[in-house]
């Protein structure tokens, strides 16, 4: 059951970032996001405003619909999060795919 | 926006007879087009722009459904069908299942809140497992046009 003293919380991980593609976070950025999401073992959710989803998700990540300009937040939370945030953030921050 | 104001009923095809990733994306674009939509000298162009997109990573989002799309200035506005494959047509999803349901979404240039807003309006349609059951099973265009005139509109932003 692994170590009784480690906690999650402890290791949260959080960051901010305005997105600046012109389309906005479309499909092929959503999916780079979940392909780098699912090498951590963290747990990764995505905030806008008031709602939350699940950032290992396509589906749940193209729900939220962010159009250039949206604020996302993303919170990372487990042993290897430090690692998964920047990354994460980073693909939120490109500003351009090709669609 | 709801998925019965952009899919355009006409074009919508209850039982592909594609078997082929290709073929597929050609019957899709053939039915808007016989549906009264594209100029013909537009219609291979369109073909080859979204077999482009697929080129870069599949549109097959998982869960049997694929979205493949293209940005093109023969339209005014975004508009889309919906075709049903009932056994399926392998399309290198990310979840490596065969698709079922194909959503084309073709939009202007200048008008990606549009395309956004579509897609998710598509992810959140389908994300009901009991539509995308009926979906596959609905065997006619009025019965698909029937389900999607009857899902819940997703609130508004």
């Amino acid at each position: 059951m692994g170590d009784p003293h480690r906690t999650d919380a402890a290791v949260l991980h959080r960051g901010t970032v305005i997105i600046v593609n012109p389309n906005g976070l479309h499909m092929r950025p959503a999916m780079e996001f979940v392909r780098i999401a699912q090498q951590f073992a963290a747990t990764v959710t995505v905030k806008r405003g008031s709602d939350a989803v699940n950032g290992k998700s396509l589906i749940e990540l193209m729900m939220l619909a962010a159009e250039p300009g949206t604020e996302l937040t993303v919170e990372v939370a487990g042993d290897d999060a430090g690692s998964a945030l920047p990354e994460l953030i980073a693909v939120l921050a490109t500003p351009s795919y090709d669609d | 926006m709801r998925m019965s104001n952009f899919v355009i009923r006409d074009a919508i095809i209850p039982v592909l007879s594609s078997t082929t990733k290709e073929d597929v994306i050609r019957e899709l674009v053939g039915s808007l087009h016989e549906a009264g939509y594209f100029r013909t000298g537009d219609v291979d162009d369109i073909i080859k722009s979204v077999l482009r997109r697929e080129k870069l990573g599949s549109t097959g989002i998982g869960r049997s459904i694929a979205i493949p799309h293209s940005k093109h200035a023969g339209v005014d506005r975004l508009i889309g069908t919906l075709a049903i494959s009932p056994n399926g047509i392998p399309f290198d999803s990310i979840d490596g299942e065969p698709v079922h349901i194909f959503v084309l979404l073709v939009s202007p240039q200048d008008r990606p809140g549009d395309h956004l807003r579509a897609l998710e309006n598509v992810v959140r349609t389908m994300k009901d497992e009991a539509f995308v059951k009926s979906l596959k099973l609905a065997g006619s265009r009025d019965a698909v046009w029937d389900l999607l005139d009857e899902a819940q509109p997703p609130r508004d932003r």
